[in-house]
């Protein structure tokens, strides 16, 4: 074993999952040296396994929990604390990194990458001369060129009167550490891109919002940002969608197995999960429909689709509650229930060994 | 008919073997050897003993007449016969690694290389070393460090 070639090695190891790899670094020197070496780690970042990850708004700690199908309580594990946190918002996830950005004065605060698994915290550049404002961000991974690429959109000349600007859209390289501008997003008048992003079908998508007066309501059309070919476009929601109470809530984005998901509340017994089938042809297709059964809250704001689970099974957030639906038993199995009630944050997140650190090779 | 062509493989401990050439260019190192006209007759095969090349040689063979066969060789069987061929000890398993790895055979070297990490699934660091003999080099601190920075993936 001692003589194989570092690479051989690096080909035995990689065939281990996620947290098995972690456990390798234990066994000896030789054994560690290839788990971290950033080619290692940075080749892995398509690892489909997937972790439950939890966190509560303005808290330090982001946690693991592990599901157990059989057990009825997940395990509450610790990944560690992150002191930055303080003060910041989630504005969207990437193949296990979490993008955050400060929610009350972004301008003097940097937004943060977040590596839960390997508890690394990366300050990221600012764009030079970013305009007053809470500018928009995105961040996707070009598989074509195994990039990480980060897009941010804001407005310049902003007029806060008539809320009206021109749009801008820049796209941060992380090889080169630079900016560049990219085409702005051609939006309607008074629309502006919502702050969170999912990164789904290749693209980053954002809801948009209609500005009107004094209230924002959400566009039947999405934005999206095709990261490999660097394209704004525009996707519009499912026609079937109804304005059932109000579109504006209960209405969430989601990515599900790679593809960007809509979840929406056709009447107040059920959720309906779409997926966008093909992202070329803007295709939707209803891929589940949940039926609640009485014991659930009925309102459209209380159901949070997490996740597709294994074995046909959706994670779905209410409340205090983690549960797994079986999509063929049309089943609710509890599997925590003690997830804080305004502040729960939960993601299903690939686990991720990209590392964040700056240097040689880096992992971005 | 055509004559099917052969050629000869010498280990490095002077044996040699003849082979169909279309056995032999399983090996890619064999294959360009043989186009840049580099290859001598018979091939040495540097690194790779006679016991070790007789069994590579076995597994290029089945490879080859699985993927010719008329009525094509069932999957799940050569499936099972690739899981028989490993069924080694491990000094063999891993002198087989060394020359999938020299004479560039993908397939083989993927199949070893899986069986060696279906030896380590699931077991504890401990019982890594144990299978495979690795001496623990860490100082009580480094172990108790690396431990500590991965807690969770133990839980």
């Amino acid at each position: 074993m001692d003589e194989l070639p570092l690479a051989i090695l690096s080909d035995i190891l990689s065939r281990a999952s996620g947290e098995s790899l972690l456990q390798h670094r234990s066994v000896c020197r030789r054994w560690r040296e290839v788990v971290d070496d950033p080619y290692f780690r940075n080749s892995l970042h398509r690892l489909k396994e997937r972790a439950l990850l939890y966190h509560e708004y303005k808290k330090e700690e982001i946690y693991l929990m592990k599901i157990h199908e059989e057990a009825p309580v997940a395990a509450q594990i610790e990944l560690g604390k992150f002191p930055e946190l303080s003060g910041y918002a989630i504005q969207g996830t990437c193949n296990g990194l979490l993008l955050f950005e400060h929610s009350t004065d972004a301008e003097s605060n940097p937004e943060l990458l977040i590596n839960p698994f390997t508890r690394e915290v990366l300050e990221l550049s600012r764009a030079p001369d970013l305009s007053p404002g809470m500018p928009v961000y995105g961040l996707g991974f070009d598989c074509t060129t195994n990039a990480y690429k980060m897009v941010q959109i804001d407005a310049i000349n902003f007029d806060k009167k008539t809320h009206t600007g021109t749009m801008r859209a820049r796209i941060y390289d992380f090889n080169k550490r630079s900016w560049r501008t990219c085409e702005a997003p051609p939006l309607p008048h008074c629309t502006g891109p919502c702050h969170d992003f999912v990164f789904a079908s290749g693209a980053l998508n954002w809801f948009l919002k209609t500005n009107s007066l004094s209230f924002r309501r959400l566009a039947r059309t999405m934005l999206s940002f095709d990261l490999v070919k660097e394209e704004f476009s525009f996707i519009p929601i499912p026609d079937d969608f109804s304005e059932w109470g109000d579109f504006n809530v209960g209405t969430q984005m989601q990515e599900l197995g790679g593809s960007l998901a809509l979840v929406h509340r056709p009447d107040n017994t059920h959720i309906d999960v779409w997926v966008l089938r093909d992202y070329i042809r803007r295709e939707w297709t209803r891929k589940y429909r949940i039926r609640l059964p009485q014991w659930l809250p009925h309102d459209s704001g209380s159901h949070y689709l997490v996740g597709a689970y294994r074995h046909d099974k959706l994670i779905l957030h209410c409340m205090r509650n983690v549960y797994l639906y079986d999509v063929n038993k049309g089943r609710f199995t509890s599997c925590w229930t003690e997830a804080d009630p305004c502040y729960a944050l939960f993601w299903y997140e690939p686990l991720s060994l990209v590392s964040l650190k700056y240097g040689d090779a880096t992992g971005l | 008919m055509a004559t099917s062509r052969k050629v000869t493989l010498l280990s490095s401990d002077g044996e040699s073997f003849e082979v169909e050439q279309s056995v032999a260019v399983e090996s890619i190192t064999i294959k360009d050897s043989i186009e840049e006209g580099s290859a001598g007759n018979p091939i040495p095969v540097p690194k790779v003993n006679s016991k070790i090349l007789a069994k590579v040689i076995e597994y290029c063979k089945k490879h080859v007449e699985s993927a010719k066969a008329e009525d094509r060789v069932d999957d799940e069987d050569l499936v099972a016969w690739d899981a028989d061929f490993v069924k080694v000890d491990q000094a063999t398993l891993f002198d087989l690694i060394r020359a999938a790895n020299f004479l560039n055979i993908k397939s083989l070297l993927d199949l070893t290389c899986q069986t060696v990490a279906d030896m380590i699934k699931g077991k504890t660091p401990e019982e890594k070393r144990k299978t495979f003999t690795i001496r623990n080099d860490f100082t009580p601190e480094e172990e108790e460090e690396v431990r500590r920075e991965n807690q969770w993936a133990f839980e």
